[in-house]
């Protein structure tokens, strides 16, 4: 293709994305979804990028995307508001998380057919997401609260990283036939251990390093050729990178307890503050681009539209249920449970499962066209419900005022 | 090729290329020389990247990384530079171009025993180019003086303009038999004009709704956005995107003289220092990469070494002969001409003569194999001679510091006593 239409079509992605967000600023309606349209019309509607010659390009940007989103979610992370303000939101992310992993995954075996790991694999992408994204700018437009605002800010950090640790759990599983459940599971393990062991070893020689340079230029690219070279060491060495990449978020993000256990003085906030601007607008490019390629992915088969939907119905049935029942216990004999019901239709679902139903046709797993298919349906569904409660939230502000 | 891999070697492009700027620092060898081997190393010695199968993306990439780096020199540029320097700098070009192109075709012709027709098509494809990627970090790291900044970063988003316009007209009369002075004339000046033109009007509407937009957030991808749009436009048609987008990036940079024309309140200075600030980032990245690319494209022959290295120091030695004319003449009477040595090093070329001699290859001419052969040495070369360049530039300012740090001691004792 010619480079000056596939720049003329990035240039007119980025465009529809800012108008897209600017949109979203007046009326709350989210990006994602004009997004998932533009890329169903470049791909399935007029094959301008037909999705074979898309799929080799998925992979590195859907992973790379979700490296960045896991660095940002551990940056964000402080362990000292965690530990303070926290406990209820990982309750609630455990809570939402576990039970719609079941149910979800137990659809897919008894009702789908689809056997038992593609149902936990799929069940992994959809289960519990909260994008914040959306949910930040959406709860200060509701007038939320801090205390609230700050309690979905926590789960969305958190949910995004179960998801990712249980879907790559169960894929690592899935590549390893032919092995009993206890091998498997040991296979698991030791790639977890050792993602998270290189992981800790390397930021802390990152942020040393970050410290050392933090006045040079070209920080962030240094940065982001950090996160690449811990992925690619831990996977090389047979852990799970992307775990390595989100224990580097999460040192970084609290270097001051390095300073406590190594006893120095390194002030990295200014370099934070630098790196989270820039951060902000790689993320926003790269999201807008992975919702029109999970477009472009979107298989349209007439003949399974209705069943699709289906699905994603009671798919979206189980998450409110499982989000109701988090809520009340999350927020039980607290100031949160005044917010119960914005809390529970604040369901927006975004980037991770997206991401992860993009890598899921990269890696060529079973039904992975169905998962992407189903996961759009799931993520338009999830958004149209929470900006119908931002929308009807806003006008009754407006009718007290 | 397994994700991991991509990453580990992409990352390892980024820290070699943050090293070479302490490097560059400490000894005023540029990294880009090392990217190149290295480059070379993992295409044409270890074969680890198929060069066959990476020339479609390479071109694209190579289009994306030569305006981005462009759009960030022309965000640095002084206006009234651009005025004072424009004309000297396409002197520089026509005379540099035209002179390398004529004299390229004679060796071609009667030392080479080469037809009229493939000679001259093959001194377009290397006849006076240098490449942006090269040029405008290394002009700002080795701390030359605006003049001689704009001058450079002028030259090389021209030259490119005229080496593809004079080898689609060689082309042209290959195959068609026909193509006259008129075409090749009119060509060069419709790329020019619509490049121009529609740089300067896409630049102004980007200017006031940057003013608009510039509280929300995101408007650095959105600029990037804007300045693919500029290049895709100012390309279909008919135009040079890449001029487009310098001249879009001249005007976002200087826009306060913008005020005075519309007599309006524009301050975005915090905004475009941090786009600026992005775009420094985003080159950098995309410059290391391309120097690997570069190297990736390379075809080296084993057989053919001796006889190929032989005719690019022949080439090397007319190109550097014409520049040397082409600085004197377009630096006269000019404060450029105090930096005349470091214009005229400065000629490493980059990916143009590299895309046009794979696209003779694929146009099937006669003798494009061994253009491609010989290309690949004169890119070495050029980029070796600016290597030089640039250490006898930092060795030149070294002998300045210590000697200003001599003067200095001397003066002091003096005054004591």
């Amino acid at each position: 293709m010619d480079a000056s239409i596939v720049f003329a079509v990035v240039a007119g992605i980025i465009i529809i994305g800012f108008v897209g967000e600017f949109f979203f600023r007046k009326t709350s309606i989210p990006i994602f979804i004009s997004l998932i349209i533009t890329g169903i019309i470049l791909g399935p509607v007029l094959n301008i990028f037909p999705r074979q010659s898309v799929i080799p390009v998925l992979a590195p940007v859907a992973e790379l995307t979700l490296l960045l989103v896991l660095f940002s979610s551990g940056l964000s992370l402080k362990a000292r508001v965690v530990i303070e303000n926290g406990g209820r939101a990982l309750v609630q992310a455990a809570i939402y998380i576990g039970l719609s992993s079941i149910l979800i995954g137990s659809l897919g075996v008894f009702i789908m057919k689809w056997g038992v790991l593609p149902s936990f694999i799929f069940a992994s992408m959809i289960s519990g997401e909260t994008t914040a994204a959306l949910l930040v700018p959406l709860s200060k437009w509701m007038r939320i609260s801090e205390s609230v605002s700050s309690f979905l800010k926590i789960e969305a950090a958190t949910n995004s990283i179960l998801l990712v640790v249980l879907f790559f759990a169960f894929v690592q599983v899935y590549n390893s036939p032919g092995i009993n459940l206890s091998t498997a599971f040991n296979g698991v393990a030791s790639q977890f251990s050792v993602g998270i062991v290189v992981g800790a070893i390397l930021s802390l020689t990152w942020v040393y390093t970050l410290y050392r340079f933090q006045k040079e230029k070209f920080t962030y690219i240094l940065t982001l050729g950090l996160i690449l070279i811990t992925y690619a060491v831990a996977t090389q060495l047979g852990g799970n990178g992307t775990l390595s990449v989100l224990v580097f978020g999460l040192v970084f993000g609290n270097y001051y307890l390095v300073n406590k256990l190594f006893r120095r003085q390194m002030n990295l906030d200014f370099l934070q503050n630098e790196l989270g601007a820039f951060q902000q607008e790689i993320s926003f490019l790269l999201t807008t681009l992975l919702f029109v390629f999970l477009g472009v992915a979107f298989v349209i088969t007439p003949s399974h539209v209705v069943t699709n939907v289906s699905v994603a119905l009671a798919i979206l049935l189980i998450l409110l249920t499982c989000r109701f029942v988090a809520t009340r216990v999350s927020t039980f004999k607290s100031q949160l449970s005044t917010a119960k019901r914005e809390i529970l239709l604040m369901c927006a679902q975004g980037v991770t499962p997206a991401t992860l139903a993009i890598l899921a046709v990269s890696l060529q797993l079973p039904y992975a066209d169905t998962f992407v298919n189903i996961v759009t349906y799931v993520i338009i569904m999830t958004n149209v419900i929470t900006t119908a409660v931002a929308v009807a939230s806003a006008r009754k502000h407006k009718t007290e005022l | 090729m397994n994700v991991s891999v991509v990453f580990a070697l992409i990352a390892g492009i980024i820290i070699i290329g943050f090293a070479g700027e302490f490097f560059f620092k400490k000894t005023g060898i540029p990294i880009f020389i090392f990217l190149i081997f290295t480059g070379i190393v993992l295409g044409p010695i270890l074969n680890f990247f198929p060069r066959e199968s990476l020339i479609p993306e390479l071109s694209i990439f190579a289009e994306l990384t030569l305006f981005m780096v462009l759009f960030y020199g022309g965000l640095g540029l002084n206006f009234s530079s651009v005025v004072l320097n424009g004309g000297r700098a396409l002197v520089q070009t026509v005379i540099y171009v035209g002179i390398s192109i004529i004299l390229i075709g004679l060796v071609g012709i009667f030392v080479l025993n080469w037809n009229l027709l493939s000679s001259f098509i093959f001194a377009s494809i290397i006849g006076g180019e240098t490449t942006a990627a090269v040029v405008v970090p290394l002009s700002k790291s080795m701390k030359l003086s605006e003049g001689t900044i704009t001058f450079l970063t002028l030259e090389s988003a021209v030259n490119s303009i005229f080496s593809i316009v004079l080898f689609f007209a060689f082309v042209g009369i290959y195959t068609d038999g026909k193509a006259g002075w008129l075409s090749i004339v009119g060509g060069i000046g419709l790329q020019f004009s619509i490049g121009i033109a529609l740089g300067a009007i896409l630049s102004l509407v980007w200017v006031f709704a940057l003013y608009r937009f510039q509280k929300q957030r995101f408007t650095y991808v959105l600029t990037v956005g804007f300045v693919l749009t500029t290049y895709s436009l100012s390309t279909v048609l008919g135009g040079n995107g890449t001029l487009a987008v310098l001249v879009f990036g001249i005007i976002l940079g200087n826009y306060h003289l913008l005020k005075r024309i519309f007599k309006g309140q524009t301050s975005m200075d915090p905004l475009l220092k941090q786009l600026e600030k992005f775009q420094g980032e985003i080159s950098f990245f995309l410059e290391s990469l391309f120097f690997v690319f570069l190297g990736l494209t390379f075809i080296i022959n084993p057989s053919l070494i001796v006889s190929n290295l032989s005719i690019g120091i022949l080439i090397l030695s007319i190109l550097l002969a014409t520049r040397f004319t082409a600085v004197r003449v377009s630096t006269f009477k000019s404060e450029l001409n105090k930096e005349r040595r470091q214009i005229m090093l400065m000629c490493a070329m980059g990916l143009t003569p590299a895309t046009l001699s794979v696209l003779a290859v694929s146009l099937q001419l006669p003798l494009s194999d061994t253009f491609l052969n010989i290309v690949t040495y004169v890119i070495i070369l050029t980029n070796v001679v600016t290597t030089v360049g640039s250490i006898l530039n930092k060795r030149k300012q070294t002998q300045e510091y210590k000697g200003i740090k001599q003067t200095e001691n001397w003066i002091a004792p003096e005054n004591h006593s």
